[in-house]
């Protein structure tokens, strides 16, 4: 077996911006590290800054403290300074299908766009071949929509059409950020299907960002949750699922709505959710989670808790754990 | 003793006139509900839940077409009622919350200014009603769980978390004394959370005021932990009917099956590949049952007749030729 070797690592990020009624700490401090041929997912509700890390790490915002090394090189600086040839192996796919395809545009076209943009191709013709390439991954007939635009597309063929623009530069990073979740359920375990056998077959990291987390057992290999900015806990999947630490994971786990006994046997017990994840401006402080837990201390109202290893490879911030 | 349920929906067929054509949506929908009873309808989106609800009271856009059909509430028939009796309908008898709470709440207004002109319509108080409808509209937010309602009652609705406008949109929906509540995908933008806050805190309202609901949704295990009773429709037709655990636990028809299977599980396990092709086209939709073109299990006869509404087990009814004896 070939030993997995670390493709991105992410030290301290931050990401702050700057309104009209403060800072919003989006991101505030996050460390991780990606291996190659891994998916890791990133949890967390609206509002917890999972988009702006995938944002930041491929490079929409260039970040406003901390690190990020994708294969040994620093891409921490403006996305313009980057080398090109990292810029290719790091690619996106968006959320909504709808509004990341440009309407006036062909799929050859939209398709097409990244590999002339990195010079991938010499000829018109050759781009139509690798377009057609990419449109056939992801199980599209490219002669059937080649000449077509967006709007002629469903829901599901639109994201797919953004998956074959985000693999067609042949990259080795991808950043799927809720690349489902403004479709149906029947389309989503399509295009779920879809990016798991492009990832074995070009062997290929993930960052996939969701809020759905029975979609995140079923395709992640590492998860971490955030919350206000902070990563909360980290674990390998398996673990995360049978034996969560952290009562946010907790909390989340108990509110999703499941359909069968099996799964209601596995979730922790109930939680009862309380209140609303606060304002980015205002972060309260100490634990981040204090307002919303159901086992604050006071501890927890003035200092902020340590990641600290619980068990292999098992990280949580809690001052639960912090004392053992 | 018979039941009479508070809602019947009898063949209802609902089409919109574009450019295009008409485009045939509902093609014969039945739907009851009983008192006091929570009924869940589930389906993938363009399946026309929403059409069905909003013909319930009557607020279809202009090109809606319904050409057959009867909705009776309380053994009046809606779509026959004149104005005035349609406007009692809305004001006492059903009510709706919408799918997204900040479309449904107008930003020029402030929510104090809602929710007194929608008391007044509910025709509850006629003396003192400006004091009258803001100690309602206060005792409304406490019932909705909404922290510091004296806030929310001078805010605007774009200083309103999502969350929040929700519980907003629920308690107008209860202002009124009302027999119906119809929740038309009342959790779709919400994180799991607050979803789980809102589906709890609508659950108990709805016990608690021994109202009925109609809970529309695409999150399956969010209708799973509701309803009573279950209508999955596809392409504009009931394809079964059953008790929510009955179900979530033997699905009958194969749309059902698939999309059932194509929801990932807590557990892990093998991932469905779903359902191939998508919904019809309605201005050209198949003949026959409509599922037939993306169903692995289609027979001869299900491309030239679409099979009726039969119960099959006791309280289990399911549109579907391979469950009335027919050999391939």
């Amino acid at each position: 077996m070939k030993e997995m070797v670390n493709l991105l690592w992410v030290e301290n990020l931050k990401k702050h911006f700057k309104t009209s009624y403060g800072i919003v700490k989006a991101v505030d401090g996050i460390d991780f590290t990606i291996k190659s041929g891994e998916i890791f997912g990133l949890v967390g509700e609206s509002g917890s800054g999972k988009s702006t890390a995938g944002h930041v790490i491929v490079g929409i915002y260039t970040p406003t403290v901390g690190r990020i090394l994708f294969k040994d090189q620093d891409i921490s600086v403006p996305a313009i300074k980057r080398p090109k040839r990292l810029k290719r192996e790091i690619q996106m796919v968006f959320q909504d299908p709808a509004s990341s395809l440009n309407p006036k545009k062909t799929i050859k076209d939209i398709v097409g766009l990244p590999l002339k943009v990195h010079g991938l191709v010499n000829s018109k013709e050759e781009l139509e071949e690798k377009a057609a390439k990419a449109l056939e991954m992801v199980e599209l007939p490219p002669e059937e929509l080649m000449y077509r635009h967006p709007a002629d597309l469903g829901g599901g063929e639109k994201q797919a059409v953004s998956i074959a623009r985000a693999i067609s530069t042949n990259p080795s990073f991808v950043i799927l950020d809720e690349p489902t979740s403004a479709l149906d359920v029947s389309i989503q375990a399509k295009i779920i299907k879809a990016l798991m056998k492009i990832q074995k077959d070009l062997n290929l990291s993930y960052l996939f960002i969701t809020h759905d987390l029975s979609l995140m057992r079923n395709v992640a290999s590492m998860v971490a949750i955030m919350y206000l900015g902070k990563i909360y806990e980290q674990a390998p999947t398996g673990m995360f699922f049978y034996n969560p630490l952290h009562p946010y994971t907790k909390m989340l786990l108990s509110s999703i709505p499941v359909l069968t006994d099996e799964e209601n046997k596995m979730k922790p017990k109930k939680v009862a959710p309380k209140g609303e994840i606060p304002s980015a401006v205002n972060i309260p402080p100490g634990c981040r989670f204090h307002t919303r837990c159901p086992f604050t201390m006071d501890i927890c109202k003035v200092k902020e808790p340590n990641f600290v290893m619980v068990e292999p490879g098992h990280h949580v911030a809690c001052h639960l754990y912090n004392q053992k | 003793m018979v039941i009479t349920p508070l809602l019947e929906i009898r063949n209802l067929h609902v089409g919109y006139k574009t450019h295009m054509g008409i485009s045939k949506v509902l093609n014969g929908v039945y739907l009851t509900v009983n008192e006091g009873e929570k009924v869940g309808v589930i389906g993938e989106s363009g399946c026309g839940k929403t059409t069905t609800m909003k013909s319930i009271h009557r607020i279809l856009p202009g090109n809606a077409i319904v050409s057959e059909g009867e909705i009776i509430f309380k053994g009046k028939d809606i779509l026959k009622m004149k104005k005035r009796e349609l406007t009692e309908i809305r004001r006492k008898g059903v009510t709706m919350i919408f799918q997204d709470p900040t479309a449904a709440l107008n930003p020029v207004f402030k929510v104090s200014e809602m929710m007194t002109d929608i008391i007044k319509y509910s025709g509850i108080y006629e003396k003192n009603l400006k004091k009258e409808a803001r100690n309602r509209a206060l005792d409304l937010f406490e019932e909705v769980a909404l922290s510091d309602p004296e806030r929310v009652f001078d805010s605007y609705s774009f200083q309103l978390s999502g969350g929040m406008r929700q519980r907003v949109c629920i308690a107008m929906s209860l202002a009124g004394v009302k027999q119906l509540v119809i929740a038309d995908e009342p959790t779709t933008n919400l994180d799991v959370t607050i979803q789980a806050q809102v589906l709890s805190l609508l659950k108990s309202l709805v016990n608690e005021k021994r109202l009925s609901l109609i809970l529309v949704s695409q999150a399956l295990g969010a209708v799973r932990e509701t309803a009573d009773r279950v209508y999955v429709m596809y392409a504009g037709d009931i394809v079964e009917v059953a008790k929510a655990d009955v179900l979530f636990t033997d699905p009958l028809h194969p749309y059902t099956q698939k999309l059932l299977d194509s929801v990932p599980r807590l557990t892990g396990g093998v991932f469905s590949i779903g359902i191939k092709g998508r919904v019809p086209n309605y201005f050209n939709p198949p003949s026959g049952c409509r599922f037939y073109p993306r169903c692995d299990q289609s027979l001869n006869i299900c491309k030239d007749k679409k099979s009726p509404l039969v119960e099959v087990k006791k309280d289990h009814c399911v549109a579907c030729w391979l469950y009335r004896g027919v050999s391939t």
